[in-house]
């Protein structure tokens, strides 16, 4: 979500991270639409095929490899409970808790946001958030 | 490190062979080839039966309840439920059980069982989607696991020991305990992902922007139900 943001921050876009809950939400990125559809048909396990018409050939591979690798990379986080990153904490305390992703139970990995004082989102280095 | 050529890009058929990356492949074929391997703690059949155990693994029904941990008779046991369970349910795991279960097989088994995992199942799903039948697995390498912890592991915060002290994101050195794994799963985050352009905002080679990348993995991720 942090990467969504300030990706989206960099070309001057108009991203809203509240998209990662799907919903009726207009993303603000291009195709928005057919990439979150795309991904809630890959989890549901479901084919996804007929997104290629859409998104391209191109495209279509990437969606699936991010999809992919994502698979892997929600794993490693929970199996392993690493906590957030102290900068990515900081950047994100306001939309975790609008998006309502405190509720996920990798949460008690962390340190509340309370405990750290934390209060919105911390504006942020982003070469340092992963420190 | 050698590896054996699997993954051809005629088997995603015609359309999608012109534009699967090199890189994917590449990627596909180490990983195949080192998940046959002996790791640190298990031998290379016992990884090939973790990644078997990954393709069997089926989502619990309704109200079905996993076994509890004290409930499983043999390591064995002990291990394909938990395959199954980070492959099937992975938002729910928690520190108790997680204490219980390397409790029963010991932190190297548990993090190199979590590394098999994580790099059979994202080549399993990236054929599933691109309408590619999976590959069987390779025959198991011969040969004992070499066992040790690495130097520089301790205590950062998670629940499986870190590398320590380290720069970037906790994800990357979330399974160090199993060094050799963690870079060849790492690896196929960058050729899936980030390349080795992480740190860049804007990305111009790809078909998709990186806005678009992110919102497909922040969709997949919730839909994970992953605080990370």
């Amino acid at each position: 979500m942090l990467l969504l943001r300030a990706s989206s921050d960099a070309i001057n876009g108009q991203a809203d991270i509240e998209a990662a809950n799907g919903g009726d939400v207009d993303s603000g990125v291009k195709l928005g639409d057919q990439l979150v559809s795309f991904s809630e048909t890959a989890h549901a396990g479901q084919s996804v095929a007929a997104f290629q018409a859409a998104l391209g050939p191109a495209a279509f591979v990437e969606a699936a490899a991010t999809v992919a690798i994502f698979n892997g990379l929600v794993r490693t986080a929970d199996a392993s409970g690493i906590p957030l990153d102290a900068g990515t904490q900081m950047a994100t305390a306001g939309d975790r808790d609008t998006l309502g992703i405190n509720a996920y139970s990798g949460a008690g990995n962390s340190p509340s946001d309370a405990a750290l004082g934390l209060d919105g989102n911390a504006a942020i280095d982003l070469h340092t958030a992963f420190d | 490190m050698t590896s054996t050529a699997v993954f051809s890009p005629g088997s995603f058929g015609e359309t999608l062979a012109a534009v699967i990356p090199a890189g994917y492949l590449a990627a596909f074929d180490e990983i195949w080839s080192h998940v046959a391997r002996p790791g640190r703690w298990f031998t290379g059949a016992e990884r090939i039966e973790i990644a078997e155990a990954v393709r069997a693994a089926t989502p619990l029904r309704l109200g079905e309840q996993p076994p509890a941990v004290g409930e499983l008779t043999t390591d064995q046991d002990v291990i394909l439920d938990t395959v199954q369970r980070i492959v099937t349910d992975p938002g729910r795991l928690s520190r108790e059980w997680f204490d219980e279960v390397t409790g029963r097989i010991g932190l190297g088994r548990y993090a190199e069982l979590v590394a098999v995992v994580v790099q059979v199942l994202p080549v399993d799903r990236f054929c599933d989607l691109t309408g590619r039948k999976r590959e069987p697995f390779l025959a198991p390498v011969a040969g004992e696991p070499t066992g040790g912890v690495p130097d520089g592991i301790a205590d950062d915060g998670a629940w499986l020991p870190m590398r320590t002290p380290f720069r970037g994101p906790n994800v990357a050195r979330a399974l160090s305990y199993v060094p050799e794994d963690n870079m060849m799963r790492l690896g196929l985050v960058r050729a899936l992902y980030s390349g080795d352009r992480f740190g860049d905002m804007i990305w111009e080679a790809g078909a998709l922007s990186r806005p678009q990348v992110e919102l497909v993995a922040a969709r997949t991720s919730s839909l994970n139900e992953c605080f990370y």
